[in-house]
């Protein structure tokens, strides 16, 4: 069976490129250049989408159409009083190279099977030359899909005269916002290829299918990350050995804490861009990069006031999922004592974590700082253990700042060329918005990890939760 | 909670564990075989059937060893409980005499305080590290010792991971104490039924209190014996019988075999409150390993990455392709021309995206190499940047000849203007295009392509 293929045309700076760029996830400008200055490609590229050695759709990049109304007319003349049709345009494509270079190109591989995908900005207005690439591209008899690509301000009006134009010429029409676009857009679009050609329509079928396995597993390969972030973060701790000298000079002590404190931020820092390194090549991105310079650092800047304002649970939130998990240690005591206590102690550990979440939730992140071991004769004395932070909300600030940065990942597409640092799209906290059971089997894990012992058996519901949440 | 029709034993379990930590990515054969195994199986049922599909060809045998071991700890177990159940009762049996206070206490009292320890440690299950109790933790030591495995991978990865598998191991071990449980009481009860058929046994009670003991006793036996006193009321002592079986130092010597009330009292003590119990947490042991074990969900780290290994691979290769209009582009004579001003002429009017610049020097022999690489990603056109009044024809000739050596199919382009102190181009005067035709013209056989530099580029 025939690989079905299709050729994305149009005029010069219409998109195409930045349209293929996003549809395939290529932001590598060496493998597909986008830029402002016109002709940028200047040949067919073949872009063949391949699994596991398997190609099952080829895209084809070409040059926009440069002269499209002469073009027009030259076609027009092999068919003297007749409508011109395929015979024509081949004729033009084997006999026209010289005079139009570009235009002979784009039609090549259309004449030769591949369906059309017609990229305009309908930003711009509708004119001649963008009539004549219409009729050039209906007279090749292929498959035709237009897509609406714009790249400024559409007044209503001239959207409507885009899609009524070509609505008459075109077999079906789409938008597609190439700097915009996420992945639904994208798979909604190649499912308009089958509305296109149904010839190949097996074909295309498998690739959805491919494509939404290799969506859902990403997803499940980001909840892993995330996991393993937050993991390592909250069992993060500096440890340092304490002389007496040590001990015994305050200042000192506090200028050991300042430094290990420091320490603490830095390693932090650096198993948080391990995470968002791994969630940004997870999903093909090459350009953005996992911020290294702390100082530029516009992700989880703990060090700041309002992190633990605007990210993690509110303080009402906090107490619930702090009385959950006091509550739960408090049955087992219960149990324990075959409920003798009349279930004192799932009260008692409910309000006493409810009220530190509570009290402590909205604190600063200071960190927690321990004095460990015992000093024994001719030992050099104790160890200093420093971090995580006290603040119970400290984990659902990781864990919202991680989300929103991943839905910042989702939300780029590749045909941006611009390594600006990488932002979400919003930033409003997205685990104030889960359920209180999910926020309450969350928190036990959490507790669990700053514990020192993470419970492995909880963990496999976290991941569960995490894969909906990234949804 | 997975239940389906592919079963999963202890031993499958420990096998999957030992594979796992030891296992290389799946082939292709594997994940061909996985593939075929879950084809039409919910997604709930599909990690079991496929997972044990992969396991099917990575055992090692480890978990046979290890049932066995842990079959041979058992029986070693329960010889020994048996042996001491028969000395325990040999041990109270003193001066043709029971005495059945410390009977209870002793076979049934100190049972009764594991049972209440165990059911603790059982409450606290999730906090314990590798077992349910100090027994079973040294049961799980014996048992992997005998099998020769000594870094038992398997086992610290079902520990660690917790969950179904676990549980499923710890039941099963659990199991072993029980059968243990069960050994002592068959011999407590086989050493007190062979005493009292083959001994002249006396039982009795004794006390320096003065009636406490007494009232305390009286109540014992009417609650240990309620849950048989409406089958066997004469195994019940009564308070005249109490009364009748205490020890007083000058009766000692007169001490008479029975009452029967008495021994067939420890006996149903015995078999209710020793080995029934037993009994039961054996089979609530097994059950419970049944239960793990049909609810494996395979949803740890470790059992995730193999799934996504087996059932994945579903990646999109890279496109790697570059385009081809890439070209090299050398400055001849280093006039300083700038490559942002002169790329959307290069790219607009000749067609070729320029991917390397250089000056003349890369083409010396000495630095073939760096032609040679620079030409890697310029497979459309050299381009000679010229500038229009330094047409100075034996050096010209003389770098088409190095070009030509070089050029393997591509274009060689001579792209003649002047420079502009910005290093922009502007186009050169009309002589000087005259001068280079005539030149271009006198090259015989040369296929370069002489280009003017006329602007209109944006």
């Amino acid at each position: 069976m025939s690989i079905p293929s299709f050729a994305v045309v149009g005029r010069v700076n219409a998109g195409k490129t930045a349209t293929l760029a996003t549809l395939l996830e290529v932001d590598d400008n060496d493998l597909l250049r986008i830029s402002s200055t016109p002709g940028e490609t200047t040949r067919v590229q073949d872009l063949p989408v391949v699994y596991q050695g398997e190609t099952l759709v080829r895209f084809l990049d070409t040059p926009g159409f440069q002269q499209p109304v002469e073009a027009m007319r030259a076609i027009q003349s092999f068919a003297g009083s007749e409508t011109p049709g395929p015979d024509q345009v081949r004729r033009f494509v084997a006999e026209c190279g010289e005079r139009f270079p570009d235009e002979v190109r784009l039609l090549e591989p259309i004449m030769n099977g591949a369906g059309v995908l017609y990229v305009v900005d309908p930003s711009n207005p509708l004119r001649d030359a963008f009539v004549a690439e219409m009729e050039i591209l209906r007279w090749t008899g292929q498959p035709r899909l237009a897509l609406l690509n714009p790249q400024g301000e559409v007044p209503p009006d001239q959207d409507a005269a885009w899609r009524e134009r070509l609505g008459a010429t075109f077999n079906l029409v789409r938008s597609f916002d190439a700097h915009s676009a996420r992945y639904e857009e994208r798979r909604r679009l190649l499912e308009s290829l089958l509305q296109i050609d149904e010839r190949h329509g097996a074909s295309i079928r498998r690739l959805l299918e491919k494509m939404d396995h290799e969506w859902t597993e990403r997803r499940e390969q980001a909840a892993e990350a995330i996991v393993d972030f937050l993991e390592k973060s909250l069992l993060l701790r500096v440890h340092e050995p304490l002389d007496e000298r040590d001990e015994g000079l305050p200042s000192r002590l506090e200028r050991k804490k300042a430094e290990m404190s420091d320490r603490y931020f830095k390693k932090l820092a650096a198993i948080e861009q391990d995470c968002v390194a791994t969630l940004l090549k997870l999903y093909r991105h090459h350009l953005l990069k996992a911020d290294n310079d702390l100082s530029l650092h516009e992700g989880l800047d703990l060090s700041t006031d309002e992190t633990w304002r605007k990210w993690g649970l509110n303080r009402t939130q906090l107490s619930a999922a702090g009385a959950l998990a006091g509550g739960a240690a408090g049955a087992v005591f219960d149990l324990g004592v075959g409920i003798h206590s009349l279930g004192a102690g799932i009260v008692i550990g409910a309000i006493g974590g409810g009220i530190a979440a509570f009290f402590k939730g909205g604190s600063l992140p200071e960190l927690k700082v321990k004095l460990g071991g015992i000093k024994l004769a001719g030992g050099d004395g104790r160890n200093l253990v420093v971090g995580p932070p006290g603040s119970p909300n400290f984990p659902w600030v990781l864990l919202d700042s991680m989300l929103l940065r991943y839905q910042g990942i989702l939300s780029r597409a590749h045909g941006r060329r611009d390594a600006a640092s990488l932002k979400p799209p919003s930033n409003e906290s997205l685990v104030r918005s889960l359920p209180s059971d999910q926020r309450g089997t969350i928190q036990k894990w959490f507790t669990s990890c700053l514990k020192g012992s993470p419970d492995r058996a909880k963990e496999p519901e976290v991941f569960g939760l995490l894969v909906v949440m990234l949804e | 909670m997975a239940r389906d029709g592919s079963p999963w034993t202890l031993e499958d379990l420990i096998e999957f564990e030992q594979a796992l930590a030891h296992s290389a990515m799946p082939t292709s054969e594997e994940k061909r075989l996985v593939s075929a195994s879950i084809s039409g199986k919910s997604p709930e049922s599909a990690r079991r059937i496929g997972l044990n599909e992969w396991l099917d060809g990575r055992r090692s045998g480890i978990g046979r060893k290890f049932t066995l071991a842990l079959d041979a700890v058992s029986l070693g177990l329960f010889l020994l409980a048996l042996s001491a159940g028969i000395t325990t009762i040999f041990g109270l049996y003193r001066w043709n005499g029971i005495n059945v206070t410390i009977f209870v206490a002793v076979v049934l009292g100190v049972q009764v305080a594991i049972l209440l320890g165990a059911w603790i440690a059982w409450l606290f299950r999730r906090k314990a590290g590798e077992a349910y109790s100090v027994v079973q933790s040294i049961i799980g030591v014996l048992a992997r010792r005998l099998t020769g495995d000594r870094e038992s991978v398997w086992w610290h990865s079902l520990i660690t991971q917790g969950g179904a598998g676990r549980r499923a191991l710890l039941w099963r071990v659990a199991r072993v104490v029980q059968t243990a449980g069960i050994a002592f009481n068959l011999g407590a009860i086989a050493a007190l039924v062979g005493l009292v058929l083959f001994r002249n046994v006396g039982f009795f009670w004794e006390t320096t209190t003065e009636s406490a003991m007494r009232g305390w006793l009286e109540q014992a036996v009417k609650v240990i014996a309620a849950p048989w006193s409406w089958i066997d009321p004469a195994s019940v002592p009564d308070a005249a019988l109490i009364d009748a079986t205490r020890w007083w130092p000058e009766k000692s010597a007169s001490l008479s075999p029975g009452p029967a009330a008495w021994w067939r009292f420890l006996l149903w003590s015995l078999v209710v409150w020793g080995l029934l119990p037993r009994l039961i947490l054996r089979l609530f042991c097994k059950w419970n390993e049944r239960r793990s074990l049909a609810s494996l969900d395979f949803q740890s780290r470790p059992h995730r990455t193999l799934w996504r290994e087996l059932t994945g691979g579903e990646v999109r290769e890279e496109i790697a392709k570059r385009p081809t209009d890439g070209a090299l582009v050398i400055d001849v004579g280093g006039a300083g021309f700038s490559r942002e001003l002169l790329r959307p002429f290069l790219l607009q009017k000749l067609r070729v995206n320029p991917t390397a610049w250089e000056t003349t020097g890369v083409l010396d022999p000495e630095r073939e190499t760096a032609a040679r690489n620079a030409l890697t990603d310029a497979p459309a056109a050299i381009v000679l940047l010229v500038e229009g009044w330094a047409l100075s024809p034996r050096q010209v000739e003389s770098l088409l000849a190095k070009v030509s050596g070089l050029k393997e199919g591509r274009r060689v382009i001579l792209l003649i203007g002047n420079a502009e102190s910005n290093g922009a181009m502007r186009p050169a005067e009309k002589d000087e295009r005259a001068n280079w035709k005539r030149f271009v013209d006198g090259l015989a056989g040369s296929e370069v392509e002489l280009v003017f530099y006329e602007g209109g580029a944006r």
